[in-house]
């Protein structure tokens, strides 16, 4: 049972959202979209930082507490809309529980197609170890596109011999650009944010030529094995929801470590939706808790 | 109580309530020692939950044994260091059939899980309990505590027994510092349906259409459930009922302690001959 606000919210944002989203031609109409201001946690200092060049923000607990665990963010927005700031929900939701922040301000398309992002997030993690942060002591997370991406800079992090981190955590994530999910036909009319028969064309503007199968673009296609433990969240009525129940197939049947929460009526990336949806705070708990977790228990081989 | 850093000895933890409750109490950062007679079940759940970064054992046991079960607490303070501060009783089992189908074995089987395991794990755990600074007892009962469709003689005999028991203790601890919460959960979407034992005397394909009528009666997903139950715990509730089916039973028997049964007949009658009165014999 989802609560009464989940409800609620789900035929606003299919007014706000999906409406305008459905009749979006360029990328401005698609940053628009995503352009609600939604509530920020309190306690939390936002600090602007660059980090190996990229640059991004920090967000840690305002108190001056001091995290021993630090995540790497990636922003979703289809790799063409949002930014860090749109993402302090989340990001400052995370450092109110005890978890130190850095949200990638990565480069966005069509302006910076693909393969930008992805080497502006491996630049990004690159930096944060090379600043004395222990990969044992480093997560990487991100929702919808930042999902796909977190875990695209991941395969390339593998593939370069970088040190992988030891969580990871996504929200709704991205990883099939071709959209083959049988949930992209069958939740088409229930998601209340994001319509299946448009996913073709954020991808489109991504990949600017590229192929769709390239296991950098669409993660789910790679190799995912030897990964650390991944924790994923998604929303049952989404277009989105088989990425996340074919990733957690995937890297069960690779041999590593997945666990994946389904969760009842909320929309696509519930946990923006901090100060209002219960759902999103549960979720943020059991995130910061699995992050957190890294620190004190061996992970499992 | 605070559920952070207790150690919380789990029954019937493999699947269902128990494991949506397991995954809570770890995000919460309570150690658990987990309890089950399904092995694998038991295995899969400690993984998940220890990457959450809590100490967890798991104790394999049939709580039908009624001999095995004094030396639970031991074992598991032997395996954690330490003593259960929170005891949630949440093994159960059911059974399909009329009371005229029931074999007395299979009566006496579910009374022993149901029943005489909560009792006599109270029992060897009371004396760690009151020396806690703070310890609950959870019961994690059912509607059929409340109400006693047709067709649950044996389930109702034990919900019913359980919870007199877990009442009356709760008043004798009154000015201890041990709390009881008895929990009423309406249908949650588990395996107990599923997974019931179908006793001799029944027709399996008749079986089958009860299970599945029961089923569609499961409304409320056991990480809800599980969330009410760990927050009952934070507010040191004595009672809770969980999903509307629960609350409107709990109003329908009050309004009409005898007659509930004609007005509910009607709803539960769909699980076919199972919850009918008993053809008569010839």
């Amino acid at each position: 049972m989802a609560s009464i606000a989940a409800h609620l919210i789900n035929p606003l944002l299919r007014f706000q959202v999906k409406r305008k989203l459905v009749k979006a031609s360029t990328a401005q109409d698609i940053r628009k979209a995503f352009g609600a201001k939604l509530p920020v946690p309190r306690g939390v200092r936002f600090t602007e930082a660059v980090i190996g060049g990229v640059g991004g923000e920090w967000a840690e607990p305002a108190d001056g507490a001091a995290p021993a665990m630090t995540l790497l963010y990636l922003h979703g927005g289809a790799y063409i809309a949002c930014s860090p700031r749109t993402h302090r929900p989340i990001t400052g939701g995370y450092a109110k529980r005890g978890v130190r922040v850095f949200a990638a301000d990565y480069r966005l398309a069509p302006e910076h197609p693909f393969p930008a992002a992805v080497e502006d997030g491996l630049t990004a993690y690159r930096g944060l170890l090379d600043q004395g942060v222990a990969p044992e002591r480093l997560s990487i997370g991100g929702d919808s596109a930042g999902g796909g991406l977190a875990l695209a800079v991941l395969l390339k992090a593998k593939a370069e011999g970088v040190p992988l981190p030891a969580r990871v955590v996504l929200f709704s994530p991205w990883v099939d650009l071709l959209g083959t999910g049988a949930s992209a036909v069958e939740n088409k009319d229930r998601d209340p944010m994001l319509d299946g028969s448009k996913i073709g064309d954020g991808a489109a503007m991504y990949l600017a030529g590229a192929d769709a199968d390239d296991p950098y673009a669409s993660p789910l296609l790679g190799d995912l094995a030897g990964l650390p433990p991944v924790l994923t969240h998604v929303g049952e009525r989404e277009v989105l929801r088989d990425d996340s129940v074919r990733l957690d197939e995937k890297i069960r049947a690779a041999g590593g470590v997945s666990l994946l929460r389904v969760w009842p009526v909320v929309a696509h990336v519930w946990p923006l939706m901090h100060g209002i949806l219960p759902e999103a705070r549960h979720t943020l708990d059991e995130s910061a808790a699995f992050i957190r977790a890294a620190g004190v228990a061996p992970s499992p081989a | 109580m605070q559920v952070c850093q207790q150690l919380v000895l789990l029954t019937g933890a493999a699947s269902g309530i128990g494991a949506s409750t397991a995954r809570l109490l770890a995000v919460q950062g309570a150690d658990l020692a987990l309890v089950d007679r399904d092995a694998a079940g038991l295995a899969a759940i400690a993984q998940e939950v220890r990457l959450f970064g809590v100490k967890v054992t798991t104790h394999e046991a049939d709580l039908a044994d009624g001999a095995a079960i004094p030396a639970l607490p031991e074992a598991v303070k032997a395996a954690q260091g330490r003593a259960a501060t929170l005891l949630i009783n949440n093994a159960g089992v059911a059974l399909v059939g009329r009371f005229d189908q029931t074999e007395a074995d299979a009566f006496d089987w579910l009374m022993r899980i149901n029943f005489e395991a909560g009792v006599r794990l109270t029992r060897a755990m009371l004396p760690d309990l009151l020396a806690a600074p703070q310890a609950r007892i959870v019961f994690i009962l059912s509607v059929f505590g409340i109400i006693a469709p047709a067709g649950q003689t044996a389930y109702c005999a034990s919900k019913f027994a359980i919870r007199g028991f877990a009442e009356s203790l709760r008043h004798e601890l009154s000015d201890t510092k041990v709390g009881v919460t008895v929990v009423h959960p309406g249908g949650i979407r588990t395996n107990i349906a599923k997974r019931a034992r179908v006793t001799a005397g029944v027709d399996a394909a008749e079986a089958q259409t009860g299970i599945k009528a029961f089923e569609v009666a499961l409304i409320t997903p056991p990480e809800v459930a599980a969330r009410r139950i760990v927050a009952a715990i934070q507010q040191d509730r004595p009672r809770l009922l969980i999903g509307p089916d629960a609350q409107a039973i709990d109003v329908i028997q009050r309004v009409f302690p005898v007659r509930y049964w004609s007005l509910i007949n009607r709803r539960l009658g769909k699980m076919g001959n199972l919850v009918k009165t008993p053809a008569p014999t010839r």
